[in-house]
């Protein structure tokens, strides 16, 4: 049998410094918090910046509207210029990581307040929101998709229904049979896609001919297809993620499916879809914003990232992240404290113009203006609504 | 040659009661940001503590860790969610859902050896996350909101994972130095001639099994506590798998206080001190774990109390240097002589 060595009783003292210190160590807690002083204001975003989904162009908006409002000298707060320091955290495309940079943004950065990230995540951020008592600002979610939670979330982005209305306003001026094949993910964006574009399809006129949910990560589409095909749809509509839409688009190519209308919700914004190629050409996309609809800053906008976005969809993007932190901003300059509960109290009030146009919050939702652009050669062009737009081309990508 | 079990004694039991103790009272009295850090480091070292006593002692190297932690976290949620069951009850039936999952799939996954065991257990786990994916009643991809108010949060929350990552150490320690753990390490260093010393393999593998999900499963519950929104791409995500294995080896599999170190160097040290240079950081986990892999296979603990000894010189009445691995000993046989000496 072994004896007791001193080296193990070391150990064992080393372990237990170590068990307290992992479990029990954390952040600087005594960094100030940004309530109640006249120090800098944290407002912090856990965002997807790399990984399968890249919104460095949303958090430069972010960072534009912050960086006008500081070299104003700052936002007035209780009768003193205060300045905004945004904390910015890549979650890549993590979940897990999303949580818990949310959690550490919060309780150890003391933000008073968060950005949205895009799409499931925002959802998942939701959570935390009202579990931390946090206002949350968020776009990139269609203001359908926002649940029902404890009203910390506030969401100004398209509502499904009002894309879903130009779209088929766009598509009865083309020559098409009106019959759709209808592919969404299985997630609660593709189930409200397919329920709300599906319905309002009938309404205008059209036939879902065909409906598919399909789980993210698939990578075979040749049922989809063969069924797009057999049931004679000339109209597709995909709410995808970005990399199922682009494995859909080659296998329709290989395998000759030619709609003549086809619409990717979420896939065919992304920046991902000019690599594509001649492939994506035609291919239409549903935009938050153009340059051609006379919306508020829309030329500083253009002055400052037409060069490092020249595509329409990504300065869409930038505009988007403008305008998520212009109405937070203006929502801490009304605090009166810029407490987490003031501000998300000065919210609901809110009743301004953005970026993206007039916004006034009913239920914590605020619906921002839709167009439809379409894919040329790598570039985006609006197509609807008729003013400013430019004539809808064929889906030369697939034919 | 992998570290085994040695007698037990009553000092590392002391020692993490005493550390049990401490942090529980620390649940009152530490800041917000602070307990929230230390729940997700205790529910990692729970998880990497459940791998090391499957993977470190008995030699099932799993990839399923995953799956457990989607399994409690969501047993935990729904139950919540759907029945209206109090958190005690709902943290209570996590552990007892993720055995019972585990017992189910052991039929299958006990009757694999080596990287069959591995793909196996990775397969439950990324079949798992599909399944809840697309079931409905569990949210779909869109996951399960909890009640906020009916959730613990704070220092309750601190104070249940600071339970479940003791516990998670208990069973190392008991693993460490139990005749139980002897046996485990026996069948991890030769399986046949664990056999033919009379040791029940099956027996003693599932009895490794259902503890480790159990613990992995308990863990997901608080995490789901902690999350308030569980997804499909959350609490399901191979990471969790993967974080087990890394946090581990790095620290130092087969040892006790291994996963707790390569915990705190993994998610406190890279993660969480470099979470706004994400690039840099994965460069750093993947460059690590080269090099561990490399120069340390034992993992950083082992390899630190290595050098320790060597720099305390010789060991006092012997006259020789001391060169044990971690609070392992290289003059202690491995897991199937041990046992053959117990026999003779």
């Amino acid at each position: 049998m072994r004896t007791v060595r001193p080296s193990l009783r070391l150990a064992c003292a080393a372990a237990c410094a170590a068990l307290l210190a992992a479990g029990c160590a954390g952040n600087d807690t005594t960094s100030a918090s940004s309530t109640g002083s006249t120090g800098p204001i944290v407002i912090g975003t856990s965002i997807s910046l790399s990984g399968t989904t890249v919104l460095t162009s949303i958090k430069d908006g972010y960072q534009l509207a912050v960086d006008k409002v500081n070299a104003a000298g700052g936002v007035k707060v209780d009768g003193v210029k205060r300045k905004i320091k945004l904390v910015v955290l890549d979650n890549r495309s993590d979940t897990n990581t999303m949580v818990q940079q949310v959690r550490s943004l919060v309780l150890s950065d003391h933000a008073v307040a968060l950005l949205g990230s895009c799409c499931q995540q925002n959802i998942d951020m939701e959570g935390q929101a009202d579990a931390l008592k946090t206002p949350l600002m968020m776009g990139a979610l269609p203001v359908e998709l926002l649940p029902a939670g404890k009203g910390y979330a506030w969401d100004s982005f398209q509502s499904l229904a009002d894309g879903a209305d130009k779209f088929y306003e766009l598509a009865a001026t083309a020559s098409t049979n009106k019959k759709i094949l209808m592919v969404s993910s299985n997630d609660a964006q593709g189930k409200a896609t397919e329920q709300l574009w599906g319905g309002l399809g009938k309404k205008a006129g059209f036939t879902v001919a065909s409906s598919k949910a399909v789980p993210n990560g698939t990578t075979d589409f040749s049922d989809v297809v063969q069924s797009g095909k057999s049931t004679g749809a000339q109209i597709l509509i995909a709410d995808m993620a970005p990399q199922d839409c682009f494995a859909m688009w080659k296998q329709m190519k290989a395998l000759a499916y030619r709609p003549k209308l086809a619409i990717g919700l979420q896939c065919a914004q992304t920046p991902g879809w000019s690599a594509l190629g001649s492939l994506g050409d035609g291919t239409l996309v549903q935009l938050n914003w153009t340059e051609s609809a006379g919306l508020p800053d829309t030329q500083m906008i253009v002055a400052k990232y037409a060069k490092k976005y020249p595509a329409l969809n990504d300065l869409g993007s930038v505009a988007l992240g403008y305008h998520e932190a212009e109405l937070l901003v203006d929502a801490i300059s009304r605090s009166g404290d810029a407490t987490p509960a003031a501000i998300n109290k000065a919210l609901a009030t809110t009743d301004m113009t953005s970026a993206l146009g007039p916004v006034k919050f009913t239920a914590n939702k605020s619906t921002t203006p839709s167009f439809i652009g379409q894919w040329e050669s790598g570039k985006i062009q609006q197509v609807w609504p008729a003013k400013g737009a430019v004539p809808l081309k064929s889906l030369s990508g697939l034919g | 040659m992998t570290p085994t079990p040695t007698p037990r004694r009553w000092w590392p039991a002391a020692a993490l009661l005493l550390s049990t103790v401490v942090c529980f009272a620390l649940g009152g009295v530490l800041d917000h940001g602070t307990l929230d850090l230390g729940v997700t480091l205790l529910c990692y070292l729970a998880i990497a503590q459940a791998w090391n006593i499957l993977a470190g002692f008995g030699g099932l190297v799993s990839l399923g860790s995953a799956a457990f932690v989607a399994t409690g976290g969501y047993a935990a949620a729904l139950l919540l969610v759907h029945t209206g069951l109090s958190w005690p009850l709902a943290v209570a039936a996590a552990p007892v859902v993720a055995m019972l999952l585990a017992l189910l799939l052991s039929a299958a996954l006990l009757r694999l050896r080596g990287d069959y065991f591995s793909v196996g257990t990775l397969a439950i786990a990324i079949a798992l996350q599909a399944l809840i994916r697309n079931w409905d009643w569990a949210g779909g991809a869109s996951g399960v909101t909890l009640p906020v108010d009916a959730v613990p949060s704070g220092g309750n929350l601190f104070q249940l994972a600071v339970i479940v990552a003791a516990l998670a150490m208990a069973l190392t320690l008991h693993a460490r130095h139990s005749a139980f753990g002897i046996r485990l390490a026996a069948i991890r260093d030769n399986e046949p001639a664990a056999a033919g010393l009379g040791v029940a393999v099956r027996r003693h593998q599932l009895a490794a099994l259902l503890p480790s999900s159990a613990i992995t499963g308990l863990a997901g519950a608080v995490i789901a506590f902690q999350f308030v929104v569980i997804s499909p791409d959350g609490v399901a995500s191979v990471s969790w798998s993967l974080n087990a294995v890394l946090m581990t080896v790095v620290g130092g599999t087969g040892t006790v206080l291994g996963p707790l170190l390569g915990v705190a160097v993994v998610y406190y040290g890279l993660t969480r001190e470099l979470q706004s240079e994400q690039t840099l950081s994965l460069v750093i986990e993947g460059v690590l774990l080269i090099a561990i892999v490399r120069f340390a296979p034992q993992g950083v603990w082992p390899l630190l109390c290595r050098t320790a000894r060597r720099l305390l010189g010789p060991r006092p009445g012997t006259g020789r240097p001391v060169t044990g691995r971690g609070d392992e000993d290289e003059t202690v046989p491995s897991g199937t002589e041990t046992l053959a000496m117990d026999v003779a």
